[in-house]
């Protein structure tokens, strides 16, 4: 993205938020972000050491950043959650579609609007690399003394959440709908917390056997993690502007809905 | 001068539907009317045009800039009205205002709010308190306040009654009268095209099947009727929309044709005999296929 057309981009956020339709995306991430980390120190501190402190730990460090992921796509993408209001003396709800209506009128491009998307998803990616370099750098700081976590959750969670923002960049650029998105995203965050909560509840050599299993993953823990979720974050990152870039004569795809 | 719009081999395909090949000018200081059954194309056309939905083939230019490589100059150009209000229903005419001043490049705010005080629309109330003759009214004021050269209005009149009609003719009448600015007006209610309209483009199941002026319409075609033994089978195939009724027949036919028909009564057609004739003559040609 040029630098002219990040600025219109962000000219179309600002539009539609005095438009009224969409709360500021940054203020949105900042308190998500606010909210990840508080949750992730204060699980070294108030969460009880020992083994169910880990599914605490992993639901909290992948659900957040789903929801950051989500909270962006929604406010940026805004399909009936910003769109209908159905009030009892209403005739008619608002139609589908109806921000881009109104956007697609003003002098913007159809690409400006995939470039709010983008600029929205780069914000979340940093949200995600952010949060879990931090629980990186706060494993190591912060454990306590009776516990010890091991490099393969730190590094489960690492791959997973890497993981999650290669979907979320599919979805951004393939155009999936929210709800779809939503689905996509939760698929492998439910089995992933019930195999941590299973995993838990297992006596210490058991567990220390089944996380053998997961002793390569050692390797997105530590420094070797931080350097790893930087360097896929910003490849990420060229990948979607290639992509991004390569998309021409775009138009809104608004639906007919007369 | 450019022409302020130029639309030429622009074709769209939909699963039960494909605008095929259409193409037509607005010069400056012109109103054309986009007339068709319903599901003929007028809306897919607009649409194209304000890259709504992403064409297969052709080209749609607006004061010589591309629609799609030159958007935002494009829209910049254009005021639309549409027949579904675009105005979100949960903000207020003054939170549109805003937007649209932070967008446009020649927003003229004291405009807007002199439109919306003469139109007795209030700028604190929300939209969805409004009639759909004043959600049409809104987009007006919306469309008229940034120095548009070309206003797109798609079933602008629907909803409205005869007053408000009248006030909207009178508005685009006006808008046009400098011969710098021009209207494309898709319409079913053919009784406005005919105060104010000075092109028609007839389009028919997504293909332009005339695009002429009025007066050219008046001296191309003549609406006759008769009784039944006036109409024979070498003069039939020269009819367009023949009908057949108990007192005789009507139909329309080209100037040129006329000395066929002997002993008829002749009118010049306005548009709505243009249209349903044209629809008659399509419907007919399609059972006989």
């Amino acid at each position: 993205m040029t630098a002219a057309e990040r600025k219109r981009a962000l000219m179309i956020e600002k539009t539609s938020r005095m438009y009224g339709t969409m709360g500021s995306v940054n203020s949105m991430l900042a308190i998500l972000t606010i909210g990840i980390l508080i949750c992730e120190v204060c699980m070294f501190f108030i969460a009880a050491p020992g083994q169910k402190f880990l599914a605490v730990f992993l639901w909290h460090s992948l659900f957040l950043p789903i929801l950051s992921g989500l909270v962006v796509i929604i406010n940026t993408h805004p399909i009936g959650t910003t769109g209908y209001v159905i009030e009892e003396n209403v005739y008619v709800s608002t139609p589908p579609n109806h921000t881009e209506r109104f956007l697609c009128i003003l002098p913007f491009e159809a690409k400006d609007y995939l470039n709010l998307y983008f600029t929205s998803f780069e914000k979340q990616l940093a949200v995600i690399t952010g949060s879990v370099i931090f629980l990186q750098i706060a494993a190591e700081l912060f454990r306590p003394e009776d516990y010890t976590i091991k490099g393969e959750y730190i590094g489960i969670c690492c791959l997973t959440s890497i993981l999650y923002e290669v979907l979320l960049m599919i979805i951004l650029l393939t155009g999936i709908r929210v709800i779809f998105a939503i689905l996509i995203i939760h698929a492998p965050a439910i089995p992933l917390v019930h195999f941590c909560t299973y995993v838990d509840g297992l006596p210490e050599k058991s567990q220390a056997d089944i996380m053998e299993i997961f002793r390569p993953l050692d390797i997105f823990s530590g420094a070797s993690g931080i350097i790893i979720m930087i360097i896929i974050a910003a490849a990420m990152a060229f990948i979607g502007e290639l992509c991004l870039r390569r998309k021409t004569d775009v138009s809104w795809n608004i639906k007919n809905t007369t | 001068m450019n022409n302020i719009l130029e639309i030429t081999g622009l074709s769209k395909s939909y699963k039960d539907f494909t605008l095929d090949n259409a193409g037509f000018t607005i010069e400056p200081g012109t109103v054309m009317g986009l007339i068709g059954q319903n599901g003929a194309g007028k809306t897919t056309i607009i649409r194209l045009i304000m890259n709504m939905t992403a064409r297969e083939s052709g080209e749609i230019t607006v004061c010589g800039l591309d629609n799609i490589r030159d958007e935002i100059a494009v829209k910049n150009k254009i005021g639309f009205v549409s027949d579904e209000c675009y105005l979100y229903f949960n903000t207020t005419l003054a939170r549109t205002a805003k937007a649209c001043a932070a967008a446009f490049e020649n927003w003229d705010g004291e405009k807007f709010s002199g439109l919306l005080k003469k139109w007795g629309l209030s700028e604190k109330k929300k939209v969805m308190t409004f009639s759909k003759g004043m959600q049409t009214k809104a987009m007006l004021a919306v469309a008229l306040s940034h120095n548009a050269e070309l206003l797109i209005l798609d079933e602008p009149t629907a909803g409205l009654d005869p007053v408000a009609r009248i006030e909207v003719l009178d508005i685009l009448r006006e808008f046009v009268s400098d011969g710098n600015h021009s209207v494309l007006f898709s319409t079913h209610i053919t009784g406005d095209l005919d105060k104010i309209a000075d092109v028609i483009t007839l389009i028919i199941d997504g293909r332009i099947k005339e695009s002429t002026s009025i007066d050219m319409i008046e001296d191309k075609y003549a609406v006759i009727s008769g009784s039944s033994d006036k109409l024979t089978p070498e003069n039939e195939p020269f009819t367009i929309g023949l009908r057949k009724l108990s007192t005789g027949f009507e139909a329309l036919v080209k100037r040129e044709e006329l000395p066929r028909f002997k002993g008829v009564s002749k009118r010049n057609p306005n548009v709505e005999n243009l249209l349903t004739f044209s629809i008659w003559e399509n419907n007919k040609n399609k059972e006989e296929k």
